[in-house]
């Protein structure tokens, strides 16, 4: 079992950052980075830049406050495998964006609410909020420095793998995160080194039939540490390598699998793109590793795939796909912890300046150690948003989800169909 | 009253001078044949319409001479003869109307020769970046103009373009290819593409 030592990841980090920053190249200013990638636009972009002029200006800050209200429809709102219960629910979710007008430095803020209200299912029914800060240092022109807080409060959906098959109510969690980042650029050159604290702390929540399900298990802390050096090989083209380090601390140890603790690693390499009018994105491959504190947990080891990549068949539609490859956390009892392999495809067409068709598909597997089971959820959906002017968006959307489980109580096998109506305004 | 061979070989010079791309041409010794002057650069169909400049030169009369403007209402003004039909003429139509009216009483046999110096503009709208009002130059094709507004949007049709000709009601749909041209007064809208 591998050991992964925090300080010793971070001695090495700094001690890269030097060595990187002296190489690259030529110094000094540059006008225009070999890092940009900005030769295309998708749709997503084109249709948010709508509204970037759309504020309330304070000072030297633009503040965006918008709200969303929306009526859905769920056919399978407790993702039961039989005898599913659907209902419709409204949706509502105010939401305020602060970022600063400075041409130099920057510091945004951002805060919201969502509540959904069942009609039939008042259990379902609930609120998430969270607020973040984040801010920008430029500390010289090739040099500058990151850092970012937030607080969410979320619930989780009743298809997470990680909800209990016998919660009376959505299981709901506090999540504190904290990062830090530098990126120093120079000639074709970039190195970036970040840290990064997430804090989650699960409540109890009541059980079908009375009594309470203990969630504090699944309370824990989440640790990253990761740096990457960059080289460009032209405008369009930088080839990277990277490393990344996570440390996973339970507060609580696990009766049916002992401590949840673990430890890993990531080191890949890859390519960052930009062509002109064809193609953009990253991909990247290497190797992973995450060591398991529990008592006969074996290490995983195998292959670490990312990348994302957005086609540009045509200026109106954007076509992108992902892919990850890696480990996570789950809070299903006799399980420490879960290996993955996702992939999506997303179309985006612009049909007319004010209106935007999209369609989907994903596709996830996951294996959770520690037990003998497997799950493969699909998902599609397809949706439009029309504009109203310059501030309001009307938006409908289709989503169905099917999860095949090899769980042998069957109960975490479940199809599900979603669809929503809404306005969003800008103010 | 002036000998007609030095008439003919004065006549013979400005028809030299008229030539298009000919402005260095010096002036004609007495003896050369006379050269019918060529039409209006764009070609001999090309029918004159209101904003078009044109440079009227009578021979020998510098007073009767000079650039001049086809009116809103296709006229041109002349002196002495006042106001001469314009719209919708050929550049030798209207030559030869100048001609007809300058010999009713006021010259003897008068030698016009009419060019075209500036071109009605055209117009280009729809998927285009600048869309406006641009000056026409001779040979302009739909893409030089296109390149002139500011290139197409990204969301351009560029596979046809809509034109609607000078003195032609109603626009018509064309395929777009590197060749197609643009005439004065023409408004040439591009249309939009739904993928």
């Amino acid at each position: 079992m591998v050991h992964f030592n925090k300080t010793a990841w971070f001695v090495a980090a700094l001690c890269s950052a030097s060595g990187l920053a002296m190489w690259g190249g030529e110094a000094g200013a540059q006008e225009q980075s070999y890092f940009e990638r900005d030769r295309n636009i998708s749709v997503e972009e084109r249709w948010e830049g709508r509204t970037s002029d759309i504020y309330l200006r304070f000072g030297a800050f633009a503040v965006s406050p918008q709200l969303e209200a929306a009526a859905g429809y769920d056919s399978n709102v407790f993702a039961q495998s039989d005898n599913e219960t659907s209902d419709v629910l409204a949706r509502l979710r105010p939401r305020v964006d602060v970022r600063s007008l400075w041409s130099r430095h920057a510091l945004n803020a951002s805060a919201y609410v969502e509540r959904e209200e069942y009609a039939s299912e008042d259990s379902e029914s609930g609120e998430e909020y969270g607020a973040a800060l984040s801010g920008r240092l430029d500390v010289s022109r090739g040099l500058r420095i990151e850092a970012g807080a937030g607080y969410d409060r979320f619930r989780e959906d009743r298809g997470n793998i990680s909800t209990p098959l016998g919660a009376a109510e959505r299981v709901e969690a506090d999540l504190v995160n904290a990062s830090l980042a530098g990126v120093y650029e120079t000639g074709r050159a970039r190195l970036r080194l970040a840290a990064a604290v997430l804090d989650f702390d699960y409540d109890d929540t009541p059980a079908i039939g009375g009594g309470v399900i203990d969630q504090d298990l699944r309370d824990f802390q989440l640790t990253e540490i990761s740096g990457r050096a960059e080289y460009a090989l032209s405008p369009a083209l930088a080839a990277f390598v990277g490393a990344s380090g996570n440390w996973r601390d339970y507060d609580q140890v696990d009766p049916f699998v002992g401590t949840r603790d673990s430890q890993g690693a990531v080191i890949d390499a890859g390519l960052n793109f930009d062509i002109t009018a064809v193609v953009r994105g990253e991909i990247a491959a290497g190797l992973l590793e995450q060591s398991y504190d529990a008592p006969g947990a074996s290490d995983v080891t195998g292959l670490s795939l990312a990348g994302l990549v957005e086609w540009f068949p045509t200026g109106l539609t954007t076509v992108r796909f992902e892919a990850e490859r890696g480990v996570s956390d789950n809070g299903v009892f006799g399980s420490f912890g879960t290996e993955y392999d996702f992939a999506a495809v997303r179309v985006d067409h612009e049909l007319l300046r004010n209106t935007i068709l999209s369609a989907r598909t994903s596709y996830r597997q996951e294996d959770l150690l520690g037990l003998n089971r497997e799950d493969d959820r699909i998902e599609a959906g397809f949706g439009a948003r029309y504009a109203l002017g310059e501030r309001g968006v009307m938006f409908a959307d289709y989503r169905y989800a099917d999860q095949d489980s090899s769980d042998p109580s069957g109960l975490s096998s479940w199809s599900d169909h979603n669809g929503e109506l809404g306005l969003a305004w800008r103010f | 009253m002036m000998g007609l061979q030095g008439v003919r070989a004065a006549l013979a010079g400005l028809a030299l001078l008229a030539l298009w791309g000919c402005g260095s041409m010096p002036a004609t010794v007495a003896n050369q044949p006379v050269v019918e002057p060529k039409p209006a650069a764009i070609g001999a169909a090309y029918r004159l319409g209101a904003g078009d400049k044109l440079l009227v030169n009578v021979f020998n009369e510098p007073e009767l001479s000079g650039p001049v403007v086809v009116d809103g209402r296709g006229m041109v003004s002349l002196p002495l003869v006042g106001e001469v039909a314009a719209q919708g003429s050929t550049v030798a139509d209207f030559r030869a109307r100048v001609r007809d009216a300058l010999s009713q009483g006021f010259l003897n046999d008068p030698q016009v020769v009419v060019e075209v110096m500036n071109f009605r503009p055209y117009y280009i709208l729809g998927e285009i970046e600048k869309p406006g009002e641009y000056a026409y130059v001779e040979g302009m094709t739909v893409m030089n103009a296109v390149a002139s507004a500011g290139g197409f949007t990204y969301r351009a049709n560029k596979r046809t373009v809509f034109i609607k000709r000078a003195g032609e009601p109603d626009e018509q749909r064309v395929d777009l290819t590197s060749g197609l041209l643009v005439g004065p007064g023409d408004t040439v809208r591009i249309g939009e593409r739904f993928f």
